[in-house]
């Protein structure tokens, strides 16, 4: 368990769904050609989580991105394998290609953003956003970074949601999925004493039902993931909120971000999001608004 | 930094064979291996011929070869390691993952039945971190990295930062990719691909080798009373380079500043390097760049560097922690590999890599690590 004696301050956040498309052409003009909307929701969220934080924040600062996915850029992957097994000759778009690597987001939102810092990109099923979290935490109290610019990013297209179902291993959830972008911006005690907003804890780890929310602070609310099942699994005794409802591997990314600029009204205070995998590979991660 | 970080096994499956001993034998005498290491019967044809020919280490039935493949890499390192303690998480660098899985069944697919409508994969990248997790019985954080070439290197240095920061105790690496059609064609279609033997740092270096594998790594915080002669894993630095997608700053740069970054970081001065573990592509510029990038932090005269890629060819998402396991299997059989592919030194790099193996000295070793999306990721490892 890694709690954090030297809390980690959550200095500003943003978020980007369906307004993607206006929201980048107001903020890049038409200055990023041939790329979808995967790199725009990076590009959208993290650019405008950067730019509502504190402008003395950033000034000389190791700014890193650590960038979470369940999918990946699928919008750009799907139609390359498809196009290189299904021609008669197998080739592919250069750019395309090279546009369809993992850290292809992030190194977009390095360019747009000005930022030198850490590329780190966890791309899996689920937890992604949690394990960007932590590598985020982890990188800052080694000193790897000054600034961790955290997000959750998935894209979904409708007409393949039976196959990003299956590869989420939730087949029978059909009619939830979804798309969108959550970030962050963390920074440490020592150069930001006073956060509004901590992260208290951060955790990953196998863990049952009873171990996971033992960790949950009391009176904290808890967010429960997509996969949680509402009712007595996640006890009685402190408030909990509906279970998310999006499928999506990042939503806590969205959620965290919602519950942050009052979105979702959960109360005030301290909450934990929790999500446990089907393998029992499980998450909890707890914020406290200061004063809230 | 608190508890020194020992890696205490390692084990890896590539073109020069099935372990690790089987490729440091292989690299003692300059040997090049560049064939896949399976039967790659997927990989489509292109005028009557497939992309890769030879005698491949690890054969067997198609579909279990890339499970076997990683679990063979895991029993030797696990083998090497000796028995657990604590809380052991798991850090896996990859591409693809089992997306080869999907590469076959397309091939198959279009094989059979091109009408059909295509799919696209089971599961996503980070299924090869469950099965190692089943495998070990992990209980500790489970992680996916896919950063292009540079995944398993980062999954090295994230090893390294979850050991210090306490959420495990035993940190197994996997560094995993496989060939498949995509990074193939993907990779002709960028024109980065020689169609002879890869020349890394040589004046004549046309491009790279595709190459596939898998590298595992476990380290551990040292315990007292632990058998020494293993190796310390210290710092790491990671960087973006946002000039270009697909490379460096030819300026050495970028290379320099992850270099140093990774030095500051481990606590000691580029002085105190024996070694470079060079990423060494044998592209045009990358090599450029990562040469430029050496003489700008050692000088001229830097300290004995090789690429391994003229061996076992680009691994990809796997190269960070493959190369990292035969450099630390090379200098434990006591030698410093040779730079296979080198011929004629490049006026425009200005330092040359080494030609033939010398003996290992003891101290300092760098890895580097560079990939599309701008990543750069160095670490380094002392002799305990």
């Amino acid at each position: 368990m890694l709690e954090l004696h030297t809390p980690i301050g959550i200095l500003a956040w943003a978020r980007a769904g369906d307004d993607v498309e206006a929201r980048h052409l107001a903020m890049f003009g038409k200055g990023f050609r041939r790329i979808g909307a995967y790199v725009k929701l990076a590009q959208v969220g993290a650019c405008s989580c950067l730019a509502a934080a504190p402008p003395t924040a950033l000034q000389g600062a190791n700014v890193g991105v650590f960038m979470g996915t369940g999918l990946g850029n699928t919008e750009a992957a799907v139609p390359l394998g498809e196009g290189i097994l299904h021609a008669e000759r197998p080739w592919c778009s250069p750019m395309a290609f090279a546009g369809s690597v993992g850290n292809a987001a992030a190194f977009y939102v390095a360019r747009s953003c000005d930022l030198a810092g850490a590329n780190v990109t966890v791309s899996q099923e689920e937890l992604s956003f949690e394990a960007a979290l932590l590598e985020a935490v982890l990188a800052l109290r080694d000193g790897l970074v000054d600034l961790a610019l955290v997000g959750g990013i998935d894209v979904l297209d409708p007409s393949r949601e039976a196959e990003h179902l299956a590869r989420l291993d939730a087949v029978g959830l059909a009619g939830k999925s979804a798309a969108g972008s959550g970030w962050v911006l963390l920074g440490g005690a020592l150069r930001h004493p006073d956060p509004a907003v901590r992260l208290d804890e951060v955790w990953i780890g196998q863990a049952g039902m009873p171990d996971l929310l033992a960790g949950v602070p009391a009176g904290a609310t808890i967010l429960p993931g997509w996969r949680m099942a509402a009712g007595p699994a996640l006890g009685a005794e402190r408030p909990v909120a509906p279970v998310e409802t999006r499928l999506m591997s990042t939503a806590a990314a969205l959620r965290i971000v919602e519950v942050l600029d009052g979105t979702e009204q959960i109360g005030t205070g301290t909450f934990s999001h929790v999500h446990r995998t089907a393998s029992g590979l499980a998450a909890r991660l707890t914020i406290t608004r200061i004063g809230a | 930094m608190s508890a020194p970080l020992v890696i205490t096994g390692w084990g890896a499956v590539s073109a020069l064979g099935l372990t690790t001993a089987e490729a440091v034998a292989a690299l003692r005498v300059g040997q090049r291996g560049l064939v896949p290491a399976t039967r790659s019967a997927h990989l489509m044809p292109v005028n009557g011929e497939r992309p890769f020919g030879g005698e491949a280490p690890l054969d067997g039935d198609l579909a279990e070869r890339p499970r076997r493949m990683v679990s063979l890499a895991v029993e030797e390192a696990l083998a090497a390691s000796g028995p657990a303690s604590g809380v052991t998480g798991v850090f896996v660098g990859t591409t693809g993952g089992f997306f080869v899985d999907a590469d076959i069944g397309l091939y198959h697919e279009r094989k059979h039945n091109p009408a059909a409508a295509p799919w696209f994969g089971r599961r996503g990248v980070g299924e090869v971190a469950a099965v190692v997790a089943r495998q070990i019985g992990a209980t500790g954080p489970v992680v996916t990295f896919s950063m292009a070439c540079t995944s398993s290197a980062a999954a090295i240095a994230a090893a390294a930062t979850h050991l210090r920061g306490g959420t495990c105790d035993r940190a197994v690496v996997v560094g995993f990719d496989l060939l498949a059609n995509m990074t193939v064609y993907g990779f002709r279609s960028l024109l980065l691909c020689d169609p002879n033997p890869c020349r890394p740092f040589d004046v004549a270096r046309a491009g790279l080798q595709l190459g596939e594998g898998c590298g595992v790594l476990v380290v551990e915080r040292e315990r007292p009373g632990q058998t020494s002669g293993a190796f310390h894993l210290l710092g790491s630095a990671n960087r973006i380079d946002v000039s270009n997608l697909t490379g460096s700053a030819t300026d050495g740069s970028t290379v320099e500043a992850v270099i140093r970054g990774a030095l500051a970081h481990s606590r000691v001065s580029p002085e105190q390097v024996v070694s470079v573990k060079a990423h060494g592509t044998g592209t045009v510029d990358n090599d450029l760049a990562e040469g430029r990038g050496i003489a700008r932090t050692f000088g001229k005269s830097p300290p004995p560097f090789a690429s391994l890629k003229g061996a076992i060819g680009h691994t990809l998402g796997a190269a960070g922690a493959i190369e990292a396991v035969l450099w630390l299997g090379c200098l434990r059989a006591g030698f410093v590999p040779a730079s296979i592919g080198f011929g004629v030194a490049d006026p425009d790099i200005g330092i040359t890599p080494l030609t033939a193996a010398i003996p290992a000295p003891r101290g300092v070793h760098v890895f580097n690590s560079f990939g599309f999306g701008g990543s750069c990721v160095a670490f380094a490892v002392r002799d305990a």
